[in-house]
C-alpha cells in the first residue's frame, strides 16, 4: 500500500469508528474516495452506492466538516445560519 | 479553531448526532458560547464517556479531513485516459439508480481535475442539460478541456442517438473557445463505456453554438424555468457574437 493509499485508509478506519460503519461499507468508502478524493466524495454523497443509514450518518458528518471548508459549504444543506 | 468560523443549525444537528450529545443541551451552550469549543474542550458538556471517545474520533477525522484536502490541492486527480474517467465516474455514478444525472470535470492543460461539477439531474429516463449553465462553469474554472459523463439508469451501455447529439452540440460551443471535449463516459451500474473509445467525440463543429436547453432522453429541447435560466435579448446578443 502506497503512503498515499494509507492516509485515505487511515481515514476511512476513523470514520469506520466514528460512523459505527461495517467491513463491506468501509471497504465501499475507501475504494470511492480513493477514487474521486475526499472533497468530491462529500460532495457527491447522493451518488455514490451506499445503503440509505449510512449516507444519513455521512451526511451528518458533512454537516460538520462544511463549518471547517468553505468549499464544502457552498452546498445547500438548508441550514439556518447563524454566528459563532 | 478560528472564532470567525460560521455555523448552522444543521453543523449543531450533526455535531449531537455523531457524538450522542443531547440536542438540547448543545443549543443551549451554543446560545451564549462558540459551539465550536465543544470540540476544542468537550469538557464544557460534561460528556459520558462514549461521548467523549465519539468527540475526539470527530476531531481525529477533521484533522484527517483537512489533511488529506491539502494534498489533493498538491496532487490533483488525473484524468489521462478513458479509462482512467471511466473508473472515476463509475465511482460517482454507481449509486445513481433511480435517476438520470449529468455531472462534467474540468480539466487544466495537464489534464488534473480542477472541478467536477453535476450539471444537472432528472428522473429515471431524462435529464435536461443546460448549455448555458455548462459554459459558464466552464469559464469559471478556466479550463482547457472537459469530460463529460451521465448514467443510464435502466443499465444500456450504448450511446444514444441522443447522447451522440448532445456531444456535438457541446463540442460545436466549446471547439471555438479552444476548450476540447475529450470524452462522453455512460455509466450502468458498475459498468461504463466510453464514447472516446468507440470514436463517438467529434473533433470539429457540425453547427452554430446551440444553447437551448436539451433533453438527454432525446425529446429535443425543453422549457427553462428556473429564474437564472430564463430567456433574455442580452444573453442572446452575447450568444450572437461567439459565434464562428
Amino acid at each position: 500500500m502506497n503512503q498515499k493509499a494509507m492516509e485515505y485508509q487511515k481515514t476511512v478506519e476513523v470514520m469506520t469508528w466514528l460512523l459505527d460503519l461495517d467491513t463491506e461499507t468501509e471497504r465501499k468508502v475507501s475504494t470511492y474516495m480513493q477514487s474521486v478524493g475526499i472533497k468530491t466524495f462529500f460532495l457527491n454523497l447522493e451518488s455514490f452506492d451506499l445503503p440509505i443509514e449510512v449516507l444519513i450518518k455521512l451526511q451528518d458528518l458533512r454537516a460538520v466538516i462544511e463549518a471547517f471548508d468553505g468549499d464544502i459549504a457552498d452546498l445547500d444543506l438548508d441550514g439556518e445560519g447563524g454566528d459563532a | 479553531m478560528s472564532k470567525d468560523l460560521r455555523y448552522t443549525s444543521n453543523f449543531l444537528k450533526g455535531l449531537t448526532k455523531l457524538t450522542g450529545l443531547p440536542l438540547k443541551k448543545v443549543q443551549q451552550y451554543a446560545k451564549e458560547n462558540n459551539p465550536f469549543n465543544i470540540l476544542e474542550h468537550p469538557q464544557v458538556m460534561e460528556p459520558n464517556e462514549k461521548q467523549l471517545e465519539k468527540i475526539g474520533l470527530l476531531n481525529e477525522f477533521i484533522s484527517s479531513y483537512n489533511l488529506l484536502k491539502m494534498h489533493e490541492n498538491e496532487n490533483k486527480i488525473k484524468l489521462t485516459s478513458s479509462s482512467h474517467s471511466g473508473q472515476y465516474f463509475s465511482s460517482l455514478l454507481s449509486g445513481m439508480k433511480d435517476k438520470e444525472r449529468f455531472i462534467i470535470a474540468f480539466l487544466d492543460s495537464s489534464n488534473s481535475i480542477i472541478e467536477t461539477k453535476t450539471i444537472s439531474e432528472g428522473t429515471v429516463g431524462q435529464a435536461p442539460v443546460f448549455p448555458r449553465e455548462i459554459l459558464k462553469a466552464a469559464i469559471a474554472s478556466d479550463c482547457k478541456s472537459m469530460v463529460l459523463a451521465h448514467n443510464h439508469p435502466g443499465g444500456g451501455l450504448n450511446p444514444s442517438v441522443e447522447d451522440k447529439a448532445l456531444t456535438q452540440r457541446l463540442v460545436d460551443i466549446f471547439h471555438p473557445l479552444d476548450i476540447s471535449i475529450l470524452d462522453h463516459i455512460i455509466v450502468a451500474g458498475a459498468s461504463y463505456t466510453s464514447m472516446a473509445e468507440r470514436g463517438y467525440i467529434p473533433n470539429n463543429c457540425k453547427d452554430r453554438a446551440n444553447y437551448e436547453p436539451i433533453l438527454l432522453d432525446g425529446k429535443s429541447t425543453v422549457e427553462e424555468k428556473s429564474e437564472e435560466m430564463q430567456f433574455d435579448p442580452q444573453s442572446e446578443m452575447e450568444d450572437e457574437e461567439w459565434e464562428l
